[in-house]
């Protein structure tokens, strides 16, 4: 359980909910971090957009992307 | 994740090591010791770093790795202070892949094992890549190596606490702001991210290296 409760997905804007759902088909649940981002829907788009944004800049390997946010994530003590 | 793009599971346990470990290249090294370098806050991206960077990618991937590390940080570190639980998404594909290797699998990461001896372990060593280090056995978080450097010690912080139990020789040990003398039987303990290394030490250095608890480390109660 994080420090602050997420939205319930069902209740969150249609946008949001899609997106949340789309993570659910992909990971079994939505992430929990966004659920949490949720509870303000303009942080919510903003932190999508800059996902989307590297996402599809597409520079770099994707491999290499994953091995980077798993070490980076590791170093700060997050284990997504 | 990693899986799933295809990142064999060896890479992936092996990303502590990046810096030694042969199943990184030097483009993966130069990325992830710049990660390392803007993430640890008792590091700094120095000019050397930064021309090695360049050389290993365009100006304009430069700002994209550059940037994914940022972005990075920012997510991990909210996460960390919201306490977001893992979902093991790295998980997932790994322990499939564990469980369809088997008994096999089971020997070689020392998973059940209860006791470990100096000779059996560096047996292990070198690894078929060069290693100084093998993984002997683990329970749980709790994961035991056997370590030889030899003439310099190549090592990066580690992203959980980690005990050193020297076996034989004696040396110097940079430990974050701190300097040890050790010698046969002292314990070293190591908290997660901290930038440490054997220094001057002799060449029939082995010691035991237990890692244990969270990604990121306990905090101290």
């Amino acid at each position: 359980m994080a420090r602050i409760e997420g939205v319930d997905p069902g209740r969150a804007e249609k946008r949001i909910r899609a997106v949340l759902e789309a993570q659910a088909d992909k990971w079994g649940a939505p992430l929990l971090n966004h659920l949490i981002y949720a509870r303000r829907p303009s942080i919510f788009r903003g932190v999508r957009g800059m996902w989307a944004g590297l996402d599809t800049s597409g520079l770099l390997d994707p491999r290499l992307v994953a091995l980077v946010n798993r070490r980076v994530a590791a170093l700060n003590g997050c284990v997504f | 994740m990693g899986s799933e793009l295809g990142i064999p599971n060896e890479k992936i346990l092996a990303l502590e090591e990046y810096a030694t470990s042969p199943l990184y290249d030097d483009q993966e090294r130069v990325a992830l010791e710049y990660a390392d370098a803007i993430t640890l806050s008792d590091r700094d991206v120095d000019e050397g770093l930064f021309e090695r960077v360049r050389g290993g990618f365009d100006e304009d991937a430069v700002v994209e790795l550059t940037t994914v590390i940022a972005w990075e940080n920012s997510s991990s570190k909210f996460n960390r202070a919201m306490g977001v639980p893992s979902q093991g998404l790295w998980k997932r594909g790994w322990i499939k892949t564990r469980r369809r290797n088997g008994v096999g699998d089971e020997a070689r990461t020392g998973t059940g094992m209860r006791k470990a001896t100096v000779a059996e372990a560096t047996e292990r060593l070198p690894g078929p890549g060069g290693e100084r280090s093998a993984k002997v056995l683990g329970h749980g978080s709790m994961e035991v190596k056997i370590y030889a450097p030899r003439g310099t010690d190549p090592q990066t912080p580690h992203t959980r606490d980690e005990l050193y139990v020297v076996v034989s020789g004696s040396g110097e040990f940079a430990n974050g702001p701190e300097r040890h003398s050790f010698g046969p039987g002292d314990v070293l303990f190591v908290p997660a991210g901290v930038e440490h290394r054997f220094e001057d030490f002799a060449d029939n250095l082995v010691v035991w290296v237990v890692f244990y608890g969270p990604e990121g480390g306990e905090v101290d109660s």
